[in-house]
């Protein structure tokens, strides 16, 4: 598979997570939702530098 | 905010949930509920004995050898009836059938067995949250609202998004049986379906397990042909399908959540609210989670409050105080 189906894979997964995430924290469906996208983009740069990290780093 | 009610007097809710934890049903005899305990009981261990028959007591053999350690089965879903996994431990201890001579063959049955085997614990499960909430509600509404979370939980097991459609919250049921399906299909389809047995992937098959009905239903259709050649992709699409799974189980927080919220006659949105801010106030003060807490003034009193003291606060005795729900401190003021 290519990098872009990985990173989209990665994507799919980072996003289900950050909506269970935002629906346990916030019990408001709007409010929940409306946290989806910033939770998102933490989450998945957080997620591309620990691959990157995993990849190019010291090991 | 609607306050909290007071904790009713009566069997603390840790020793109703861990008597449901080792015998279904012994939590609800302890509350007085004796009906659904019954009921409990029966079909708990109902669909645990149907499982164990059916498999000939061979579930666990799956399990590779070298994964069976002490506490190999504590990662099973039948861990959540922990009494009859103990039981059946004693009457057929794993790897014994393995290590004889002359290794039984296991019944066609085998994989249905183990899905129902799978089906008692979690519903065990979803019966110890009713019990724990049981044993704080203090009315016949709060009781009420305890049986149908319970429900709730149950079928959002049973099938993801179910249990928040049965709270009223359709558009969130929606969503999370979007998630939870996307992802197991991903899964199944990278794993090219080899992950719908739990003969081949024992611990990935637990995870997938709770994602409820797809999974069943997709591992009936495809059946269990022997496993050929190993799919390219097979370590990516178990992620996925665990993934499904383990969400499933983490969204039924929520699912318990607004049950608790509303049984102990809070609102629901308010009080989680509350929790969060009660948690940063903890953080804020740079304390232990748990002392952090107890000392802890947040802006709202949260119904759970419970969670994270040591002792459930009467919202009477804590508007007795100044209003802030926090019972301790208003003794130490005293």
């Amino acid at each position: 598979m290519s990098l872009a189906i990985y990173a989209l894979l990665l994507a799919v997964a980072v996003l289900s997570i950050c909506i269970v995430n935002a629906f346990i924290a916030e019990a408001d469906d709007a409010a929940a939702l409306a946290s989806v996208p910033k939770r998102f983009v933490r989450f998945y740069l957080v997620m591309l530098a620990l691959v990157a990290f995993a990849n190019f780093g010291p090991f | 905010m609607e306050r909290a009610r007071s904790t009713p007097p009566g069997p603390p809710s840790w020793a109703a949930t861990l008597l449901t934890w080792v015998v279904p049903g012994a939590g609800h005899v302890l509350l007085g509920a004796t009906r659904t305990a019954a009921l409990a009981f029966l079909v708990v261990e109902g669909l645990y004995l149907l499982g164990f028959l059916l498999s000939s007591g061979l579930v666990y053999e799956f399990l590779d050898p070298e994964l069976r350690g002490r506490f190999a089965l504590v990662l099973t879903p039948e861990f959540g009836n922990l009494g009859a996994l103990l039981a059946h431990q004693m009457i057929e201890p794993l790897g014994a059938a393995s290590a004889s001579i002359a290794p039984p063959r296991p019944p066609s049955t085998v994989h249905l067995g183990a899905a129902l085997t799978a089906a008692s614990g979690v519903l065990n499960l979803a019966l110890m949250a009713h019990a724990h909430l049981l044993a704080r509600s203090s009315d016949e509404a709060s009781r009420g609202i305890a049986d149908r979370t319970g429900l709730a939980l149950a079928a959002g097991w049973a099938l993801p998004g179910a249990g928040h459609w049965l709270q009223g919250r359709a558009r969130r049921g929606v969503v999370v049986l979007g998630v939870a399906l996307v992802l197991f299909v991903i899964g199944s389809v990278l794993a090219e379906g080899t992950n719908l047995s739990r003969e081949h992937h024992f611990y990935y098959w637990s995870g997938q397990f709770l994602v409820g009905a797809p999974a069943f239903v997709a591992e009936t259709l495809r059946g269990h042909p022997p496993l050929g050649e190993v799919p390219g992709q097979l370590d990516v699409g178990l992620f996925y399908v665990c993934l499904a799974g383990l969400l499933n189980g983490l969204v039924l927080i929520d699912v318990f959540a607004w049950g608790e919220s509303r049984a102990l006659g809070a609102d629901p949105v308010e009080d989680r609210r509350a929790m969060a801010a009660h948690r940063r106030d903890a953080k804020k003060r740079g304390r232990s989670s748990e002392d952090g807490a107890r000392g802890a003034k947040a802006g709202a009193s949260p119904a759970s409050k419970h969670l994270v003291t040591a002792a459930p606060v009467a919202a009477d005795d804590a508007d007795a105080g100044d209003g802030t729900g926090d019972a301790e401190a208003d003794e130490e003021q005293r």
